[in-house]
Parts: C-alpha cells; structure tokens; sequence
C-alpha cells in the first residue's frame, strides 16, 4: 500500500487547515486575522479619516476619542493604523502576484523540460538573487517615481528566484514520477503535463514561499517606506509612520511603541503562519 | 525542499532581527543615517550635524550653503562682517570703508598682509574680479541682485577698490557682506578645491557624508579649534543622539521637536533672534492658475499658520504673512495678521477664479527632504485644500533633486522653502533671491516692481524710505507672490564650546572664536 500511496499523485487537501493552523499556532491566527480584518474593512472600521488633520489635537495619547492617540499633525492613529495595514496587503498580493507567476513559470519550466532552459534559467535566478533587494529597489524607485507599486515591482523581481527555486527543485521530483509518466503514455504534451500534472502538486510549497515572500515584502514596503521612497503622503504606511514617530520619542513615545507594536505583530504572525503551514503540508495535510 | 527550508531559517532570522518594532527600519536606515557616518575623531575637531549636504562648494554659487553655514563662513570672507549684535558692519578684509557725500562712491582700503591658502598676496585686483563675477550674467551666480545698483567696481591701488553706484543704497554694506571674495588664479578649482582667505582652509568634500575644514594658521584671527567637520546626518533623532554620545559638538538649524528634546536632555539650545529666517511656500507665479493672484490668495487663506506654529514649531515661531518683521522700522504695521485661515473665503477666491468642487485645483505640492517642519506644512496645505474638494499631491524630493526642479530647470506649481530674512535693511530682503526683481525664485516681476524696489533702495529722507517700504509691502501682500507663513530664530543645539559661535544675521557666521 505505501507504493500505492508513493505513486498516487499527493495532491494536497486543505480540509483541517485552520483547525490545524488554530491547534499549531494560534498566535499566527489571531495576529494574520487581525491584519486580514484591518486591510480589508479598514476603510469601514476607521473611526477617522486617514488623513484629515487636526492640529489642535496633536501628539495625544490614547483617549476616548482617539483610541491610539494622533500623530503630530493630530491624524487619528488607528485610522492610520488601519490604512497602513491595506497598504501592506497590497504590497504583500503586488510581491506575490510578480514573484508568484514569474518565478513559478519559469522554475516550473526549467525544471520540467531541463536541458539548456534549465541551465539559462537557473543561471538568470542566480544572478537576479546576488541584486540586494534594497539596490534594486532604490535603483528602480529612482529611475521612475517613488511609489507603492514601484516599490513593490522591484520587490516583487527579488521575490522571483525564490518562487522559480522551489517549483523548480519540486518539477524535477515529480518529472520522472510514475503518474507523469503514465500521463505522458496517454500521449498528453510536455506543457499540458507540466500545466496539468506538476503545478497542481506544488501548489502546498508555493503556498509556503508566498506566505514568507509576503511577510517579506510587508516588510520592504515598510522599509522603503520609512526612507520616503514607498507610498506618498498623505497616505499611511507602517513605515512612514515608524518614521514619523521617532522623530517624536522623548515627546510622545507611545506613538513610537504603539506603531512598533502593529508593526512586529503583522511580520510575525505572516512568519508564524508560514511555518505552521509549512509544518501542515509536511505532515501531509494532518 | 532545500529551498523551503532554506527560506525558513532566512525569514526567522530577519524576523529575529526585526522584532521589537523600529528596529527593521533602523536596519535599513543604518547606511543612510548617523550610524554610517560616526567614527572616531581625532582631537581638535569641531563636528557639526547638518541635515542635508550644500550643493556646490563656489561660495558665489550657493544659495543652499547659506543655509548650512559651511564653506562661505569659513573658507571665504567677504570685505564686511554683519555684527549680529550691533547690525552693523565690522572690517573683515576691508580694514575701513568710507561713502561720499552723495553716497554714490564707496571706497574700500583693504587689509594688508592677508594671503590666499595658497601663499599669494591678497590684493584689489581679487576684489574687483570677485564683484564682476557676481555680476556676470553668464556665470550666473544668486548674490548678483545685490549688486544691481553698483555700475562700476575698480582698483585704485592693491589696497583699495571704489564701487560707483547709480543711486544711492543705505544698505549697499549689508549688500556686500554676502558677496564672498574669491582667487581668480585658482577659479578653475573653485568647485573641487577653493581657495580662500577665511580662517579655515578646505581639505574634502565627500558628497552626502561630511565636509571638513583645518584652520589656516597664517590667518589674522587664527581660529582656536584645528578643524571643523560638517557630517550630513539626515535624521534629526540621530543628530540628537549624537549631541548625547559625544560625537557631535554642535546640531546646526534644529526643528521644534529637537529643540523640545534636547531641552529635555540638557543640551544647550542657542538661538538667534526671533526672526532670522521665514518659512514660506514659494509658488510658480508663471504657470496657471497660479498666474491669478486670487489663487494665491486663496492658498494663503487656507493654511492655518498660527496652529502650525503653536503645534509643529511647538510654539517657538511666531506666525506671519509679512516677511519683513515687526522689528524693522519698515514694517507696515499690523499686517502680520493679515489673511487669516479661512476656508470660507479660500473657496470664495478659488471659485472665483474658477475652481470648485466640480472643477477642482490640482496642484502639486514639493517639499525638500530633510526638512520635517516643511513637509509638515506641505501636508497641512494639502490636507486643508483636499477637505474643501481640490486635488492636491504633496512630493518629497531629495534635496538636489528638489535644488533642479525648484531653482536651476523651475518645474513646479508651489513648493515649502525657508529663507534667511537677512539683515535689519530691507533694501536686501527684497534683493534677495526670493523677492529680486527679475530674478526671483517666484519668477515674479510686475510692472514697476524693479522701479519701485530701486527707488526704495536708494531713498535716504527715513519717511519717504519707510512709505516706499510700506507701498512694496502692501504690493507683495496683495499680489502674494509667495505666502510667508512665519518668523523663526534660528536653533543651534551645541556643547558650551558651541556657544562661542557667532551667528551672523545672512548666513555667514565666525568660527573663529569656538575653543574646545
């Protein structure tokens, strides 16, 4: 029975994935539940305008009225909180999106088909790898204008090696796997095999890399952000609000201690949930 | 599943790295900011924080370095020194100065026995070469509006120049204070390595790090302390913690919130007068619609300039429309006050010149980085004219970015700028590169604006004087070429040494008596 088990193609069910995830990790579940609730109602749950100021009310603490306190322009904090955590969403689907199907593709191919493609591709992921993410996306947010989206395209090239690796490395596992063969007996093309057979079985890995490469980006967008060279003002971001309260320690440092908080609790549940679902999928989906 | 693992181990290192917050970007800052610029000092240094680099080490060619207070007050001299106490003129390289009866001639006698870094004499001849090209119009240089009125600059003998002026100017010395006396043998290298006759003498520049000068041991006043090193540390937390740790004696031109802290921390806080230098926007008066002076009245009603001066300067400014200052006799009185925040009346004049909530005013606001308080004015302006129905984007450059767009290839709609509000004559305010005829960064010139700027700089009865004074006042506040917002001293914070600097009123300061 194990050969059997060995040569069934192990397609992956998500069925008991949360409860597993809430067993695993619950920590990961609440601190991504949170930041899933904040990017997508936020616009909703803000009890302010991101951006509205209101001098009279700056650099306050937590209160009635401003739960978190304001910033020094008297910008509601959570609002901004909330509005920064759409940004990282953003940044986390536009770094995903481009690493996701850039590097899936072609690692996928590289490894299916092998050969010379193999060998350009893996050599172009090399060299891509040995940019530092920070060169690139300075070099790219000063070639255009410093935005969002340009930020996280340049994130999102780092992101391709990472992707392209992995679906490379699990395409040539399964290239020679019974079930791929027996596809290929039944007369079905190299891409149709690839497109059919092999990324529907690499689909749990990639949900793992993404899931890391996400809290990756969530982190870039609030580091270039921090240096003015990610999302503009007015609009918030973890990191120009990092920015803006250190500026601010020793007159309000809650400010500080109180975006910092958000900050850490957003990267480490993505970083905890990667592992519990890493842990999920080596344990075959038990 | 190499690959998985491997990103496992990555992502929980970084993430180890990163916990506690401020620290991920911290990590990233760190090449940008302090951290990668303090290193050990030999003794006799004077370190100076900077938040932004000067753009060009031409003592003729810098506006910018009137603000950072480096290259012009040390390297170079001018003939006079304005006396921040006294406002007057003290000798520098001019030993003594006297103007005719008609006060059309000024004659210079020039200190004697003062070399160049490089050995050679100082003589009239450099004097007469530095005020032409000033006034070269090739060469281009920001200081040339002061010397509109001068017609003719010669040497009599090698201790003595005579300027000849078309009309008399009251405040032709506050005029030649600016103008730095540069070497025309060593003119070619003056953007590499300037030579001057200042009590320091240059040794490098590296761009966005630090600029650093030795003391020039033949100079008359030989300066006490062995070199001055500007290090451009764009954070304003890690000029703080760097007055704190020792690395740095002085933090030149601090905002509100470092002031508020250092205070705290028991750095000492230096300041110059109340009004030193202005806070503005700067608009493009060229370009529609801000070619309508009611959208730019409408801009100067909609920013609330007591409440950013309450909030973001915590109270340390003092708000204004008028950029010359009650002090100045000058002053058109109770104009200060004049165009209240009001956004009522702000979208009373846009709607006028056609702009509403239907047709909204789409600007672009710039801002330089580095500059907290005039970001946070950007922000202000944008946030008030978006709340009544505009369009507005606020764009941080980076300084020489922002130099290009604003000053060298003008690009702009209206950006934040802050400006020296010079010495106590206004006859120089309103020659100075925000308000010059002709030449201003406003690209402003009405009809009969020059005239009449010209016919307030050479006017000598005090009474005609004050109401020509009074008539530019009432022109530049109707017409609004650029909105003044407020008047601020300028902050120094330093070590006790630090106080021993003299803060000239126009940009160029004495390093000479600082002792460490």
């Amino acid at each position: 029975m194990s050969d059997l088990a060995t040569t069934t193609p192990p397609v992956r069910r998500s069925s008991g994935l949360l409860g597993f995830l809430i067993r695993r990790s619950p920590l990961a579940v609440l601190l991504v539940g949170i930041f899933l609730v904040a990017a997508i109602f936020g616009p909703w749950l803000a009890p302010h305008s991101m951006t509205d100021t209101n001098l009279s009310a700056a650099l306050q603490g937590p209160s009635s009225t401003y739960w978190l306190g304001t910033d020094p322009l008297g910008r509601d904090v959570l609002s901004r909180l909330l509005g920064s955590a759409q940004v990282a969403a953003q940044a986390f689907l536009i770094v995903v999106l481009i690493g996701g199907v850039f590097g899936t593709a072609l690692g996928l191919l590289a490894g299916g088909l092998g050969g010379l493609l193999d060998l350009v591709v893996s050599r172009v992921v090399e060299v891509l790898q040995g940019f530092p993410t920070i060169l690139v996306a300075i070099v790219i947010v000063a070639l255009f204008d410093p935005s969002l989206t340009n930020a996280m395209i340049a994130v999102g090239l780092a992101a391709i090696p990472d992707f392209a690796r992995v679906s490379r490395s699990v395409a040539i596992q399964l290239r020679d796997r019974e079930f791929i063969q027996a596809a290929r007996g039944l007369g079905a093309g190299e891409i149709r095999i690839l497109w059919s057979e092999v990324l529907p079985n690499m689909i749990g890995p990639l949900i793992v890399i993404a899931s890391f490469d996400g809290a990756q980006a969530v982190l870039w967008e609030a580091s270039l952000s921090f240096l003015g060279m990610g999302v503009q003002p007015p609009a918030p971001s973890f990191g120009s609000m990092l920015r803006e309260a250190q500026g601010y320690l020793a007159i309000q440092p809650v400010f500080a201690i109180i975006v910092g908080v958000a900050v850490s609790g957003v990267i480490l549940g993505l970083n905890l949930l990667g592992d519990a679902i890493s842990d999920y999928l080596d344990r075959g989906g038990k | 599943m190499n690959g998985r693992e491997g990103w496992g181990r990555m992502n929980r290192a970084q993430f180890l790295r990163l916990f506690g917050g401020a620290a991920a970007a911290a990590a990233v800052a760190g090449p940008f900011g302090f951290v990668g610029t303090a290193r050990a000092q030999a003794g006799g240094d004077f370190v100076i924080g900077i938040s932004s680099d000067i753009n060009t080490l031409d003592p003729q060619m810098s506006p910018n370095d009137v603000f950072r207070h480096t290259i012009r007050s040390t390297v170079f001299e001018a003939l006079v020194f304005i006396n921040p106490d006294t406002l007057q003129a003290d000798p520098l390289l001019a030993d003594s100065w006297e103007i005719s009866a008609d006060g059309l001639t000024v004659t210079f006698k020039l200190k004697s026995g003062v070399t160049w870094h490089n050995g050679a004499p100082f003589t009239a001849a450099d004097v007469v070469y530095s005020i032409k090209r000033v006034q070269d119009a090739a060469v281009g240089s920001p200081f040339a509006p002061q010397l509109v009125a001068v017609t003719n600059v010669e040497a009599t003998d090698d201790q003595t120049v005579v300027l000849t002026l078309a009309n008399t100017v009251p405040g032709i010395l506050s005029n030649i204070a600016v103008i730095q006396i540069v070497n025309e043998a060593t003119i070619g290298t003056i953007t590499t390595a300037p030579v001057g006759t200042g009590p320091f003498k240059f040794v490098n520049w590296a761009p966005g790090d630090h600029i650093r000068v030795e003391a020039y041991a033949e100079h008359r006043s030989a300066p006490k302390v062995g070199a001055i090193e500007w290090r451009i540390v764009p954070d304003s937390q890690a000029r703080l913690a760097g007055m704190q740790d020792g690395t740095l004696q002085m933090v030149m031109l601090a905002e509100g919130k470092d002031v508020v802290q250092a205070q705290a921390a028991g750095i000492e806080v230096i300041q110059t007068k109340p009004y030193n230098l202005y806070e503005n926007f700067n608009i493009n008066t060229t370009r529609a619609p801000f070619n309508d002076k009611r959208v730019r009245q409408a801009l100067a009603h909609a920013f609330d300039r007591e409440s950013y001066a309450k909030t973001v300067w915590f109270g340390f400014a003092r708000a204004t429309i008028n950029p010359v200052p009650p002090e100045m006799e000058t002053y058109l009185p109770d104009s200060a006050s004049l165009y209240p925040y009001d956004p009522d009346k702000a979208t009373a004049l846009l709607a006028e010149a056609g702009f509403t909530k239907d047709n909204p005013l789409k600007m672009e606001i710039l801002t330089p980085q580095g500059f907290d308080t005039l970001k946070s004015m950007a922000l202000l302006l944008q946030d008030s004219l978006n709340r009544l129905g505009h369009n507005v984007t606020v764009r941080e450059l980076e300084v020489t970015v922002w130099l290009d767009r604003f000053l060298t290839n003008p690009d702009f709609d209206i950006t934040t700028d802050n400006f020296n509000t010079g010495p106590e004559d206004p006859a120089s305010m309103f020659n100075s590169p925000n308000l010059a005829p002709a030449t201003n960064v406003n690209l402003w010139n009405p009809p009969g604006y020059a005239e009449l700027v010209a016919q307030a700089g050479a006017e000598i009865d005090r009474d005609k004087r004050i109401a020509l004074y009074h008539q530019l006042q009432q022109l530049i506040l109707d017409e609004m070429p650029q909105i003044t917002v407020n008047h601020l001293p300028l902050f120094f914070l330093g070590t006790e040494a630090a106080k021993a600097l003299v803060i000239g009123p126009s940009g160029i300061d004495d390093y000479t008596k600082i002792a460490l």
